[in-house]
């Protein structure tokens, strides 16, 4: 890019040093838009490397480094739909932005559907789509690295599922994890009985019944002098604040 | 109006979603890569010569589209057989020179010297360029597309498409060629099935020791 001056739309694209290892992996059949997506991701300082069936993609997928996939949905052998729903069953998580010139809201659902982050309709403007590149990856980093809630003492790991109290681990049962979970998500916010019913329960649970209650009690005790963090708000439902317990 | 006539009304118009869809994603999809050229090469100040290769880039790519609509033309207007005579082998030689800088095509011409066939020379290597076109996308990993000459049996000829080592995507392949005048069948094989019709031929897919070909077979012109 030395001696390029580009035009202030696309400055921000071009962080030396934020960017310049972010490795992308383009599935695209069409040779013509595969080059052309390859020479402009390379321009925007991505790694790039660019495959042109879904079979080849799934190898490289697995084999993993990637910080996001660029997938065009009609694919040879099969349709990107499936090579999505495929990846997210092996476990692989990285950004998946569907590239495509189906633009219908039923495929846009599907796509979505099938695991996949964003999507987007050609013709493309090349400054939405390093855009929305860019928030799927931020968006898939941010879940890496927000994978661990804290909160005072306690901390909980959402990937190994793990919940300790000044480094101690604490046992809890599944929805008494999710219940803190939820809580921690949403800390220093007040959380709706009928939002805890819904996510961390099912849509049937009845808010009024003394079910979220009892688990609350529950997770008080398990997590000692840090349960004072979840205060009850009387008449609406519960939060978890640092200020509060200072209080307490 | 006569039953037939009503009938054939009601599948045209059943047609017409899947067929516009169908020429929405052909022309789509080129359009994107000239628009995405335009934006690439506009996206900061280039040298001379980059703009000289953007503007080649999306001369192509309007050429693309300036086929396409070619293709529409035809495939949209009336089968009228074919009164004219053309070399098979220079119909061929018209393939070559389009795949010259493509080292993953190879045109055999043997067999096709003094061959003719009822078709226009320029709309013969039409239909065989889309068969290409279409086995080049449909081609397993980088397997070489070989399109080569059989005689067969006496007054035919038959052009066989085939990629090789490792074949084609089957389920892919065969699901699109099978279904050559549905309306969702890619314009490519559309076009092809179109004038080899119009010569008195045929287009078909075929499996030989679990390699899938594409046979365009043809009547051969008899010497007066």
């Amino acid at each position: 890019m030395a001696g390029s001056k580009l035009k202030p739309e696309y400055q921000r694209h071009y962080a030396p040093g934020e960017e310049d290892a972010l490795r992308v992996l383009i599935v695209e059949d069409e040779a013509r838009t595969r080059d052309l997506l390859e020479r402009g991701l390379r321009e925007a300082l991505f790694h790039v490397e660019a495959v042109g069936d879904a079979t080849a993609a799934e190898s490289r997928a697995t084999d993993g480094g990637f910080d996001a996939i660029l997938l065009d949905v009609m694919l040879p052998d099969h349709d990107g739909f499936t090579l999505c729903r495929r990846l997210r069953t092996r476990g692989i998580d990285t950004p998946i932005l569907l590239l495509t010139g189906r633009n219908a809201l039923a495929d846009r659902v599907h796509g979505l559907n099938a695991g996949a982050d964003d999507y987007l309709a050609k013709p493309f403007a090349f400054e939405e789509l390093l855009a929305r590149l860019r928030a799927v990856m931020r968006r898939g980093r941010s879940h890496n690295l927000d994978a661990v809630l804290s909160i005072g003492s306690i901390e909980l790991d959402q990937q190994t599922r793990r919940t300790t109290v000044a480094g101690r681990t604490v046992a809890l049962s599944k929805t008494e994890f999710r219940l803190l979970e939820y809580l921690m998500m949403h800390a220093d916010a007040p959380v709706s009985r009928e939002a805890l019913g819904l996510h961390v329960w099912d849509a049937d649970t009845d808010a009024g019944s003394n079910v979220i209650d009892v688990y609350i009690s529950y997770l008080r005790k398990r997590l000692g002098t840090a349960g004072a963090m979840i205060r009850t708000l009387r008449g609406f439902g519960y939060t978890i604040t640092l200020d509060d317990a200072r209080r307490a | 109006m006569t039953h037939a006539v009503r009938d054939e009304q009601v599948r045209a118009d059943d047609a017409l979603p899947a067929f516009a869809a169908a020429v929405a994603h052909e022309i789509r999809t080129p359009l994107a890569a000239v628009a995405g050229e335009v934006d690439l090469a506009l996206c900061r100040d280039r040298s001379a010569a980059e703009y000289r290769e953007a503007l080649r880039r999306i001369g192509e790519g309007i050429a693309d589209l300036v086929e396409i609509t070619g293709d529409l033309t035809l495939v949209g207007a009336p089968i009228e057989p074919v009164e004219t005579l053309a070399q098979l082998d220079a119909a061929l030689a018209d393939v070559r020179e389009r795949y010259v800088r493509h080292a993953d095509v190879v045109v055999d011409a043997e067999g096709a010297a003094g061959l003719r066939v009822a078709a226009d020379e320029a709309r013969l290597a039409r239909a065989i360029t889309r068969v290409v076109e279409h086995a080049l996308r449909h081609r397993r990993g980088g397997a070489t597309v070989t399109l080569r000459v059989e005689q067969q049996r006496p007054g035919r000829v038959r052009l066989i498409v085939e990629a090789q080592p490792t074949g084609f995507w089957p389920d892919a392949w065969r699901s699109l060629s099978e279904r050559a005048d549905h309306p969702a069948t890619p314009l490519r094989l559309r076009t092809a099935r179109h004038i080899v019709d119009a010569c008195g031929g045929s287009l078909c897919l075929s499996s030989n020791s679990g390699c899938d070909c594409v046979h365009i077979e043809l009547p051969v012109a008899c010497d007066v």
